[in-house]
């Protein structure tokens, strides 16, 4: 059925909401990358194996990520008149038991996360109960989803959907109120009053640089060309950043929506989805949701029965960082090599095939169904003066929980650390958290208090960036991290200019020898040298940015920069050539876990007698320091 | 060349309409058909798509999802994304490396296994990763690796 | 066409506007430190050398002058301090990257380095690409590119030897301001003919002997090239240029 008219959304939209509330009982698996890499896919066919084998009747259904990623397999059941729980750590042989108690309506309680008495669709306010009231009472025992110190700052808007809906199905985002905002936009918006209200809502790119979207829409509408292009960016690039996997995976109809609107508003009748090649799953979701908004009418010839029309082709990259930054997208597009090429002309004018193209990131594209169902208004409430809604983070590293979180932006670096993060784990203690990816720098836990938006990362020597958020404990070298960015980059530098190329090279050189104990004193005034004229000089960004991680390492960690150069040492036991591996005799119980760890009989030792670590033949490899089950291997 | 790399091209030009924008995406499809680029490959795709070999064959070097060289049956590549690098992905490497006697970017004398390091697979949540062909290990350690590594002997 | 006001090095003075600032400076007298531009091509933007700082508005930014245009009321500073420092800063790296080339050398003389402070990497392209892009937007044989990425990128053919599409015309080693881009003419050892060796394409090129005075002249493949591109008078791939003046054809 192709849509046209509201009557038929409204069709759609029904059916989904029999899906996602389903008269029977109804189980979701997390079918995101992180999830199937944990077993998920195989708790998924164990549950329809074994509902069949029990005669237990439900669906069993795949959907995204949910964002609490270590506690992968993540299971959701919904049972009528019931809270949704939530399940985490299922394993295979989890999925009998589970199975035999649904026939009551019960589920153990083992592995119960949290429970969901009622959920609000951030696109239209509206909030759906799962159970009544003394349901949700009875059930007290288990922690309400917005109890939760995870989930209790988080707010969801690009993340709406992830999670709940199964991302294959166009019924079930039409049932969350999906395209009815690209609905409206088409049949009954002036492109020049979306732009306004784009503009009114303070969205800025959710990228990296933070330019503000409705300004870029201006522009693109304003750029003459006989055919104009909106590109989805989806190449994720920055380590440690996985928010537009997760969207692309999880609800890739939210970007789709946000595209026709982006479309329809700059007068665009093409669109791109420049995906990582990295990310397979991704790539098969979104193509996926293209055909079926195909078949719906929701992309094609005359849309909504409108003169507008639009499609979108999906464009996998074949690995390479540069190809994040405007122009080097548009070059692969073009099938060239990702170079760069100076701006002006920005791609808004002279784009893909020298036509105005405007590009968007994911997360920013799957804010705008919202920004238009709600208004410019009510998402400019939300954050700070200047950075408005909520961005997506991925916290990682060396925190306790480790996920994908949104939060309101404003919000401190601390509360996202300590209280949705739960802290560092291990009992560590925090050094800094680096944001940013290759572009942005450590903050250091003296800063920790920051607030979390544009202005006051850029100022702290950071940047929001993409939204990775990688936490560091203090058995992390600030001078390792400074050169594995710069490791990263001079390998992923187009290697175009002079400055980013040689720069990024020596930069790298420098610090490598610092960290193998051969840094001289002078060695510091180079780098900063060398950042500037980095920063300066660059053609693009890449190159513009590189300095960052080596800046504000230098700036907030300088001590141990002079550590490493002076004293030769690496307190933080990282540096191979700086630290040396003993076994503490008080501690030692004589496992030999060491020593068969050791992949070059660098250990000795009999059972029960303390072991002994050959300093000659020891290549640093930390081996034994992992498996060492009373910590008595230490570093010096 | 051989007919077969051949036909294997045109099926995929046809696909991916011709044109000279197409060169990345059927170079990729031609790297996951057959491990590699060869000079036939990159040539006979330059010929069909009308564009310089030496455009085709600056492609083929710049992007890192191609090889020039026939990869192994089985790709171990370990994430080196900033999560991972923290919890010592290196040092994971550095054992693969020892273990299967080849350096990153190289491939075993027997075909059997190239590793690769890559930039980050989005998995950070789960550092450190491994992948092996289309299979993610999650939060593996060196001794862990080394079974696994077994596994696709 | 109106001309703009600019402040150049505090001084005012009148600019051409659909010129960029280097080639306003040029005319002007003003030398600008460059690696990357060449007047037959378009503007690279790739060695960076060629910074100056330009002030609008009250707006102060670093821009290379080899693509920026001129606007009105422009205040271009070609070596502020801040510009000198990059600059010295830039051509340290390079002599980091290049420490035997002339023009290298003659360039840090120029600035006023005398050495660099960074770890020299023995190489001899310079990485301005004139020989890929000459090839490309000049000749239009299209035989060179860059290959890799990063610190590996560099100019070949592809595959790095026995270029089809080289077509042995010499404008690569004209325009390499390094030297490093050589070529050499030799008889064959295989065949007893006089061919023509790319030196750093590892490419050789059979020669045409005159048809009127016996004398090589041009690689056979770069006259096909340009019979296919232009049109030639009869004789033309057979007969060198000298004798063809003089009308002597066989």
């Amino acid at each position: 059925m192709k849509i046209k008219k509201m009557q038929d959304l409204n069709k759609l939209k029904k059916s989904g909401e029999q899906q996602l509330f389903p008269s029977g009982i109804k189980i979701t698996v997390g079918l995101a990358t992180c999830g199937i890499a944990r077993g998920a896919d195989k708790v998924h066919d164990a549950f329809k194996k074994e509902l069949q084998k029990q005669k237990v009747k439900a669906t069993v259904v795949p959907v995204g990520c949910s964002g609490w990623c270590s506690r992968e397999p993540i299971v959701n059941i919904i049972i009528p008149r019931m809270p949704k729980i939530t399940l985490g750590d299922v394993s295979e042989d989890d999925i009998p038991g589970i199975v035999r108690n649904l026939k009551n309506r019960h589920i153990p309680e083992s592995k119960i996360l949290y429970r969901t008495d009622a959920e609000e669709n951030i696109a239209d306010g509206r909030v759906r109960k799962y159970a009544s009231a003394s349901q949700a009472a009875t059930s007290g025992k288990i922690p309400a989803y917005g109890t939760l110190p995870l989930f209790k700052k988080q707010k969801k808007i690009a993340l709406r959907n992830c999670g709940l809906i199964n991302p294959a199905d166009i019924q079930e985002y039409v049932a969350r109120g999906g395209f009815k905002a690209a609905y409206s936009a088409v049949t009954g918006m002036k492109p020049e009053k979306i732009i306004t209200e784009v503009q009114r809502s303070g969205l800025r790119g959710r990228g990296g640089a933070g330019f503000p979207v409705g300004k870029k829409w201006e522009m693109a509408r304003q750029a003459e060309g006989k055919k104009k292009y909106i590109i989805c960016n989806a190449d994720e690039g920055d380590p440690g950043a996985y928010m537009d996997r997760s969207i692309l995976e999880g609800d890739p109809f939210s970007v789709l929506e946000g595209m026709i609107i982006a479309a329809f508003s700059i007068g665009a009748s093409e669109g791109y989805i420049y995906v990582r090649g990295e990310y397979p799953l991704a790539v098969k979701q979104v193509t996926k949701a293209i055909l079926q908004a195909k078949r719906s009418g929701l992309l094609g010839r005359n849309m909504f029965g409108t003169d507008f029309s639009f499609n979108v082709n999906v464009e996998k990259g074949a690995g390479a960082f540069v190809c994040g930054e405007e122009t080097a997208l548009i070059a692969s597009i073009e099938g060239y090599s990702g170079e760069p090429v100076p701006r002006p002309p920005y791609p808004v004018e002279k784009g893909l095939w020298g036509l105005p193209t405007c590009i968007n990131n994911v997360e920013t594209l799957a804010n705008i169904p919202v920004v238009l169902s709600r208004g410019g208004t009510w998402f400019s409430r939300i954050g700070t003066g200047k950075s408005k809604g909520t961005k997506i983070f991925s916290l990682v590293g060396a925190v306790e929980r480790v996920g994908l979180v949104e939060v309101p932006m404003g919000i401190s670096l601390k509360e996202i650390v300590y209280d949705i993060g739960g802290g560092i784990a291990g009992g560590r203690k925090l050094k800094a958290v680096q944001t940013g990816g290759p572009s942005g720098g450590c903050i250091p836990k003296r800063l920790a208090d920051i607030s979390v938006d544009y202005e006051s990362l850029t100022k702290a020597g950071s940047i929001m960036g993409s939204g990775g958020m990688i936490v560091m404990d203090d058995r992390t070298c600030m001078v390792d991290v400074a050169k594995y960015f710069m490791s990263f980059l001079k390998d992923e530098s187009c290697g175009k200019c002079l400055p980013c190329r040689e720069g990024t090279q020596a930069v790298f050189e420098i610090l490598d020898r610092i960290t193998r104990g051969r840094g001289r004193t002078k060695d510091i005034e180079q780098l900063k040298d060398v950042c500037e004229a980095m920063s300066q000089a660059s053609m693009c960004a890449l190159g513009k940015t590189a300095a960052n991680p080596v800046l504000s390492t230098l700036r907030y960690f300088g001590k141990e920069y002079d550590e490493h150069i002076k004293k030769r040492r690496c307190s933080a036991g990282v540096c191979s050539a700086l630290i040396r591996f003993s076994i503490n005799a008080d501690k030692c119980i004589g496992c030999e876990a060491c020593r068969k760890a050791c992949p070059c009989e660098a250990v000795s030792g009999k059972p029960r007698k303390m072991h002994k670590i050959s300093v000659k033949k020891c290549i640093k490899c930390r081996a034994c320091y992992e498996v060492c089950p009373v910590k008595a291997v230490e570093i010096r | 060349m051989d007919e077969g790399t051949k036909t294997i091209i045109d099926k995929l030009i046809k696909k991916h309409k011709p044109g000279e924008n197409a060169v990345v995406s059927i170079f990729q499809d031609v790297q996951e058909q057959q491990g590699y680029l060869s000079e036939d490959a990159i040539r006979y795709v330059s010929e069909k798509l009308e564009i310089p070999v030496s455009r085709a064959f600056s492609v083929a070097t710049f992007y890192s999802a191609f090889s020039l060289t026939p990869l192994g049956r089985n790709r171990v590549h370990v994430c080196l994304g900033t999560a991972c690098h923290i919890k010592g992905a290196d040092n994971i490497a550095g054992r693969i490396s020892r273990q299967l006697k080849i350096k990153p970017g190289e491939t075993t004398g027997d075909r059997k296994f190239s590793l690769h390091k890559v930039r980050c697979l989005g998995c950070c949540a789960l550092a450190p990763v491994v992948k092996v062909n289309d299979d993610t290990y999650a939060g593996v350690s060196q001794d862990q690796v080394v079974s696994v590594l077994e596994k696709y002997r | 066409m109106t001309m703009c006001n600019i402040t150049l090095n505090g001084k005012k003075t009148k600019f051409l506007p659909g010129k960029t600032i280097l080639e306003n400076t040029r005319d002007h007298g003003v030398k600008i430190p460059v690696l990357c531009s060449h007047e037959a091509l378009k503007p690279y933007g790739a060695c960076r050398l060629c910074i100056v700082e330009i002030e609008e508005q009250g707006r102060k930014q670093i821009v290379t002058s080899c693509n920026s245009h001129v606007r009105d009321g422009m205040k271009i500073k070609t070596h502020s301090p801040r510009v000198q420092k990059i600059r010295k800063t830039l051509v340290e790296l390079l002599l980091a990257r290049t420490p035997e080339a002339a023009v290298e050398q003659q360039l840090a003389r120029d600035i006023g380095v005398k050495a660099t402070p960074y770890p020299e990497q023995g190489e001899l392209c310079i990485m301005c690409g004139q020989c890929v892009r000459t090839c490309r937007e000049i000749v239009g044989a299209c035989a060179l590119d860059f290959v890799h990425k990063g610190s590996k990128r560099s100019v070949a053919v592809p595959f790095f030897r026995d270029s089809k599409e080289c077509i042995g015309c010499g404008s690569c080693v004209f325009v390499c301001p390094t030297g490093v881009v050589s070529m050499h003419d030799e008889i064959s050892d295989v065949r007893g003919e006089p061919e023509r060796i790319m030196d750093k394409w590892e490419t050789r090129l059979p020669l045409q002997k005159c048809s009127s005075d016996g004398n090589v002249f041009a690689t056979r493949r770069m006259l096909e090239h340009f019979a296919r591109k232009h049109e030639v008078s009869e004789g033309f791939l057979e007969t060198c240029s000298h004798c063809l003046r003089k009308g002597n054809t066989k």
